[in-house]
């Protein structure tokens, strides 16, 4: 895993660096490789969204527009995982609410489950009213299935802030569980 | 969007001309604080004269001294704040705006507490007829300037981004106007502070609505 990050991390920063001076062979294996990269971290983050491909390919032109604001002497992956979390949300917003267009997941990947398809909205809307951080730290570490090594991976933060975060974010979970009355 | 993946990307690529960088982001904000600074400067003197005898009471009085140090402090964190937020980054808007954000509340604070107990004592002396316009009109130049340039970059939070900015450029006449015009902590906070720092909702408004990214 921390092997693939670096790897990653290095070819697609010396790929951005050299498109930004003009470079288009490169560029073109940025674009596919990240294009696959970003599929993941939606699904991950967001669920399975109707509008995946969508979301992905505006994150595409995002990143193509905001290329020149890429740092070489910074790390590639916080900038590119920025630049794609607000698209999404961005996007997210504009297809009326979170809740509308994660409640659409269950039906795409055809849950016939009544009972599970309940227990996830259920968890969504915990999760909705959960700060973004720690949003995303709860679906990487409990809905992704990733260890806490690869969700402080994915964030950019190192694994005790990780470990620090999730816990604050369990903690915030309960005190919204029990501010409702429901047994922890 | 319909259009096949791999389609999108050979457009795109067919499209990627050589981009200049934005450069060092700190530097840039020097520069800014540096343009921005000697605009508000140039015009306050034209305007009018210093107040007489204020070198002395920078060297007489620490706390003036220090106020003043403060303020600048506030000033240069909300610059290099507000450009760094033109930069796509995972750091929290919150917590990259927390600094600036507590130098302004203690520069301006220290005003208040100069309500009760001011750093000089109070004066008429160098009262200047249109302070309050003065601190006001001598951020604009500034914050057109940061504008163009933050415009270039890539502002995730316009809103903040925008009021960073209004914060800085309003905050330079508003800190100038205390060497120019009188001392008296009721009088900097309403005909020189106010107006200065009012450029910080103008420029959150702006932001909010014109530094989107595209």
């Amino acid at each position: 895993m921390k092997d693939s990050y670096v790897a990653d991390e290095t070819r697609w920063a010396g790929w951005m660096a050299a498109a930004q001076g003009g470079d288009r062979e490169g560029y073109t294996r940025l674009l596919a490789e990240i294009g696959q990269a970003i599929e993941a971290y939606i699904r991950v983050r967001f669920g399975q969204l109707d509008a995946l491909e969508d979301c992905v390919q505006e994150c595409l032109i995002a990143i193509h527009a905001a290329r020149h604001t890429y740092d070489p002497a910074r790390l590639f992956r916080p900038w590119l995982f920025t630049i794609v979390r607000h698209k999404t949300i961005d996007l997210l917003r504009q297809r009326q609410t979170w809740i509308d267009a994660q409640a659409m997941a269950p039906t795409a990947t055809d849950v016939r489950d009544t009972d599970r398809l309940m227990r996830v909205l259920d968890g969504i809307k915990i999760l909705e009213r959960l700060a973004p951080d720690y949003r995303e730290m709860v679906a990487l570490a409990k809905y992704g299935g990733y260890s806490i090594a690869e969700a402080a991976a994915w964030l950019g933060i190192s694994e005790s802030a990780a470990k620090a975060r999730l816990q604050r974010a369990l903690a915030a979970i309960r005190k919204l569980l029990e501010s409702e009355g429901v047994m922890v | 969007m319909n259009k096949p993946r791999a389609a999108l990307i050979a457009d795109l690529v067919a499209t990627a001309t050589p981009v200049m960088r934005p450069g060092k982001t700190n530097r840039n904000a020097v520069w800014w604080l540096l343009i921005a600074g000697m605009i508000a400067f140039a015009a306050i003197r034209i305007t009018g004269p210093f107040r007489s005898g204020v070198l002395e009471q920078l060297v007489a009085a620490p706390r003036f001294l220090f106020e003043s140090l403060l303020g600048f402090a506030a000033i240069m964190s909300l610059g290099l704040t507000a450009f760094r937020t033109g930069i796509p980054d995972a750091t929290s808007i919150k917590r990259r705006v927390a600094v600036p954000l507590w130098l302004l509340g203690a520069w301006v604070g220290m005003y208040v507490l100069g309500l009760f107990d001011p750093a000089l004592t109070p004066s008429m002396s160098g009262k200047r007829a249109h302070c309050v316009v003065e601190a006001l009109v001598w951020g604009v130049p500034g914050l057109a300037i940061g504008w163009i340039a933050l415009k270039r970059l890539w502002p995730l939070h316009g809103a903040w981004s925008g009021a960073l900015l209004g914060l800085a450029a309003g905050a330079m006449p508003a800190l100038i106007m205390q060497f120019a015009c009188m001392y008296e902590p009721r009088h900097i906070l309403l005909f020189h502070v106010l107006p200065g720092l009012s450029l910080g909702l103008i420029g959150a408004i702006l932001g909010a609505v014109a530094l989107r990214p595209r």
